[in-house]
């Protein structure tokens, strides 16, 4: 009678259900680990030579015989046909973008590859050879003339804004006959130039915006005056999130973002120039300037010292003008 | 039964009655505050005893310097834009030399409906101004700095010169535009 009751109760507690899913458990447990082993480990390794890059992919020969591989001038792309382990190697000099089935080499420079299969060990060589095509551009931009398309130069300020004044002194006066000192060296030694004022007048900032955008020239330097000791030397600057309600001046102002770059080497190569010429302190700077943001040519505003505190002779002048002239080379080269 | 139906009506009657008496003081108050409002310029009216305290960011020699002021009211409409300004434009306390020009005029100040806030200036701000790009930018970014942080709801700040737009005001910034995208970025 007993056991009667208790295998009642065995059957009460028996659940198919319960049972399906304690087996399912069992068999996601036992089967994670096995999937997880049976990834391909795949290797990378590099080397370079000269012009050319070597990438050596390594892995079972039979996973290397169904990787599809797809190459551009700046990209190789291999499709994997399961998933891969990678560990990838430190130091790289690409990019690369592993994914589950693929792994992606993103090239900085543009190059031929030339693809190799070979077999003990199972490998995949990529060699990488710098295009002809990217030597001649480089070439030819070592050839071309330095201030081909010319230097523009704005003398700050002018008419009834006369900038910073000390007695007779004013950054009006004394940016613009170094603009035209700077303009008649630069005639001298064959090399075109441009001013965006030729006399004692006022031109508004968009307007010289303006004229430095149709000429378009190689580099364009505002001239001004600090109110310190030293040199200041500017540099555009660009803030991601700019306002709605500033669409137009942003609009105007976005020709600057591709030479950004330019322009912050061209004020260092200036700023050593004159560190070099003048043994005195340089201060480097970004701003927001409209005059630097909406151009669309390598620029910088430098800030010269105040009129209170140097005399701006000949002698000086010529001295400031040899600056930029070793700063400019040096920049272009 | 007679007595105590009396007793409700009486008791509803008091109901509806304060309920009227209610309503008309507070929506005579409510419009009475929106009428001040709309006729309100930038900012707010003064405090109950006639001073305000406000915060104004003076430019020095190549940063903003804090100071709190507790200017008096000087006529009962005077707003805290106004007084914020005034207390800017008398510069820094104890400074031997300010970077703000001298013997500025504040022509007035209104908030458009966009949320703008228009600085009319009188052209001594322009005139007076002696200094490089730096000084420029923290005078304009002190005056901006100085109106937000003492009124809220402000979108950005626009100076007009003599009622007027000016294109710069020291030939390096523009000041045709609103002030925040170009004195927000701290310079590098």
């Amino acid at each position: 009678m007993r056991q009667q009751v208790s295998e009642r109760e065995e059957r009460k507690n028996y659940n198919p259900v319960k049972k399906k899913f304690l087996i399912l458990f069992i068999l996601f447990v036992s089967v994670f680990p096995l999937s997880a082993q049976q990834k391909v480990l795949v290797s990378l390794k590099f080397s370079s030579q000269g012009n050319t890059l070597r990438v050596v992919l390594e892995a079972e020969e039979s996973f290397l015989k169904r990787t599809k591989v797809t190459t551009s001038s700046t990209q190789i792309k291999a499709d994997f046909p399961e998933p891969y382990t990678f560990t990838p190697p430190q130091g790289l000099p690409f990019e690369l973008l592993p994914a589950e089935k693929s792994l992606i080499l993103n090239f900085k420079e543009k190059g031929e590859t030339k693809i190799f299969q070979l077999s003990s060990p199972a490998r995949l060589v990529f060699d990488i050879q710098k295009s002809d095509i990217q030597k001649k551009e480089l070439s030819a931009e070592k050839q071309r003339p330095v201030l081909a398309r010319g230097l523009c130069i704005d003398a700050g300020h002018g008419g009834f804004d006369f900038g910073i004044t000390y007695g007779n002194a004013s950054e009006k006066e004394i940016m613009l006959s170094l603009a035209k000192d700077l303009a008649s060296f630069l005639a001298k030694q064959g090399k075109k130039s441009f001013l965006t004022r030729r006399a004692d007048q006022y031109i508004s900032i968009s307007e010289r915006i303006n004229f430095v955008n149709q000429k378009v020239p190689d580099v364009f330097i505002s001239l001004h005056s600090s109110t310190s000791t030293g040199f200041v030397l500017y540099s555009p600057r660009f803030e991601e999130q700019a306002s709605v309600e500033a669409g137009d001046f942003y609009s105007l102002s976005s020709r600057q973002r591709k030479y950004v770059q330019k322009s912050k080497a061209l004020a260092e190569s200036i700023g050593k120039a004159l560190k070099d010429e003048f043994k005195a302190e340089i201060i480097q700077r970004e701003m927001p300037l409209p005059i630097l943001n909406s151009v669309a040519s390598p620029c910088m505003l430098v800030e010269l010292p105040s009129p209170k505190y140097v005399l701006y002779d000949q002698q000086m002048r010529e001295k400031v003008i040899k600056a930029f002239i070793h700063g400019v080379a040096a920049y272009e080269q | 039964m007679n007595t105590k139906k009396t007793i409700v009506l009486v008791l509803l009657g008091i109901i509806f009655l304060s309920g009227v008496v209610g309503g008309y003081f507070y929506f005579s108050r409510v419009f009475s505050k929106e009428k001040i409002h709309d006729e309100e310029p930038a900012g707010g009216i003064a405090h109950i005893d006639g001073f305000f305290t406000v915060r104004v960011y003076y430019p020095t020699v190549n940063r903003l310097q804090l100071e709190e002021r507790r200017p008096p009211r000087s006529s009962p409409n005077t707003t805290i834009a106004e007084a914020t300004i005034e207390e800017y434009l008398k510069g820094p306390a104890g400074a031997a030399a300010s970077a703000i020009p001298r013997n500025v005029q504040l022509l007035g100040v209104y908030q458009g409906a966009d949320g703008i806030v228009y600085v009319n200036l009188s052209d001594e701000f322009r005139r007076n101004f002696q200094g490089d790009a730096l000084a420029e930018y923290l005078l304009l970014k002190g005056l901006y700095e100085s109106l937000i942080s003492n009124i809220e709801d402000i979108q950005d700040v626009k100076v007009l010169i003599e009622g007027k737009e000016a294109e710069t005001l020291g030939g390096h910034l523009y000041l045709f535009y609103p002030l925040k995208d170009m004195v927000s970025p701290e310079f590098g």
